[in-house]
């Protein structure tokens, strides 16, 4: 019997196919994001509302993972954009592999923006790499201002952070000061938004700031998965 | 992952080329389907092949957890480095695993029972290293083990916090024969 040692990361495989993902979009200046949150918080929505505001302007298109289903992508194809499903067939999160076989279906040369639309899940999604430009989480005020206290990694490994529902303001129990100070405090350099899906209102202020990031190049260049 | 697939392609391409200097051309409007992948395994003899179908197997039976597709990723570069090394069989698996990582350590065991049959990690063992939270306050300075899930700084009582250690997910070596 003899010892090998190793050290490496668990998911190197998946590291390595989303560095490819990433040389991919990188090559095409494709700006691509991955937006995570937990289950109804809004994150096709929050897409169905940056396409509104930003075609025919930018190119867009989005890889959509769920569990099941394709309501989300028929929903956002609707609206005019290349978009890929993904049914990731019971996992809890999209996975660099699985989004390398998605972005062969897509016209990559000829987009700007690329959404990858994770499955709800505050947890699995931010281990694994996708390759993407720029870490999106949507959360909404209906699920109340503990969710930085509970899930610190999460808020941690964001570049941006879409505060969603603030229409439920003054219905749902929600101390906006308390959220934003410990998004703050986790995350300094996070930039963070403000916004209804629903009513438009705060929406502006987020696709301005996407077309920026679009146009100017990415702000943010990812190399690793985690974060750590 | 075994289940995970890219499926269907939906409207697609409906804007006009974009005009860019470095571009001449503009590819097709939409790749042809692009074979789908059999197994999940690369490098890997057919025999060793079991495992992907196995994945599949679990993920037809029960939700997918994190676990599952964490404890494939690392039955395959277990059995990818013992094969590299020359060996026959698998002994044991030193996985580090940090506590705030979001992987279950029995839950990665109750995987492995599954995934090992019929590879060469058969009659392996899957041995933990766990590694504590560590976090530092960036406004006291302090170093400190979080009390339960709460991250917040001991002294102040905020989140102002970066996390030291408590992430990792390793495969630290092997025992091999």
């Amino acid at each position: 019997m003899r010892e090998l040692g190793v050290l490496e990361g668990i998911l190197t495989e998946n590291d390595r196919a989303a560095r490819d993902n990433r040389r991919r979009l990188e090559q095409a200046r494709v700006f691509t994001m991955n937006v995570m949150a937990s289950p109804g918080a809004g994150k096709t929505s929050l897409i169905a509302r940056a396409i509104e505001h930003l075609q025919p302007k930018l190119h867009i298109a989005v890889i959509e993972g769920d569990i099941a289903s394709s309501i989300d992508a028929d929903h956002l194809a609707r609206m005019g954009v290349p978009t890929v499903q993904i049914n990731t067939g019971g996992a809890c999160h999209l996975e660099a592999q699985a989004v390398s076989e998605a972005l062969a279906r897509l016209p990559l040369e000829r987009l700007d923006l690329l959404f990858l639309e994770n499955v709800g899940n505050l947890v699995c999604p931010i281990s694994f790499d996708l390759g993407e430009t720029c870490k999106a989480m949507v959360s909404s005020v209906a699920e109340g201002d503990d969710k930085p206290q509970k899930y610190p990694a999460m808020f941690q490994a964001v570049d941006v952070v879409i505060l969603n529902k603030i229409d439920l303001h003054g219905i749902c129990p929600f101390e906006r000061d308390a959220f934003l100070r410990a998004v703050g405090q986790l995350n300094p350099s996070a930039a963070i938004f403000e916004l209804s899906c629903l009513t438009g209102a705060g929406v502006e202020a987020w696709t301005t700031w996407l077309e920026e990031q679009v146009s100017t190049g990415p702000a943010f260049r990812r190399t690793s998965g985690s974060g750590d | 992952m075994a289940g995970m697939r890219a499926a269907d392609v939906y409207g697609c391409g409906e804007f006009p080329d974009r005009h860019r200097p470095s571009r001449t051309r503009v590819g097709p409007r939409c790749s042809p389907r692009a074979p789908l992948r059999e197994t999940t395994l690369k490098n890997v003899p057919r025999s060793q092949t079991r495992l992907a179908a196995r994945t599949r197997a679990a993920s037809e039976r029960c939700r997918l957890m994190h676990e599952l597709s964490t404890t494939t990723y690392l039955m395959e570069l277990a059995v990818s480095k013992a094969l590299e090394a020359g060996a026959k069989r698998i002994i044991r698996i030193h996985v580090v695993v940090g506590d705030s990582s979001g992987l279950i350590a029995h839950s990665m065991s109750f995987y492995f029972e599954h995934l090992r049959r019929g590879t060469m990690a058969e009659g392996a063992q899957l041995c933990f290293r766990t590694v504590p939270t560590r976090l530092r306050c960036r406004d006291c300075c302090v170093e400190f083990a979080p009390a339960g899930d709460r991250w917040n700084c001991p002294r102040c009582g905020e989140l102002s916090v970066v996390r030291l250690q408590g992430g990792e997910a390793l495969l630290e070596s092997l025992e091999v024969e």
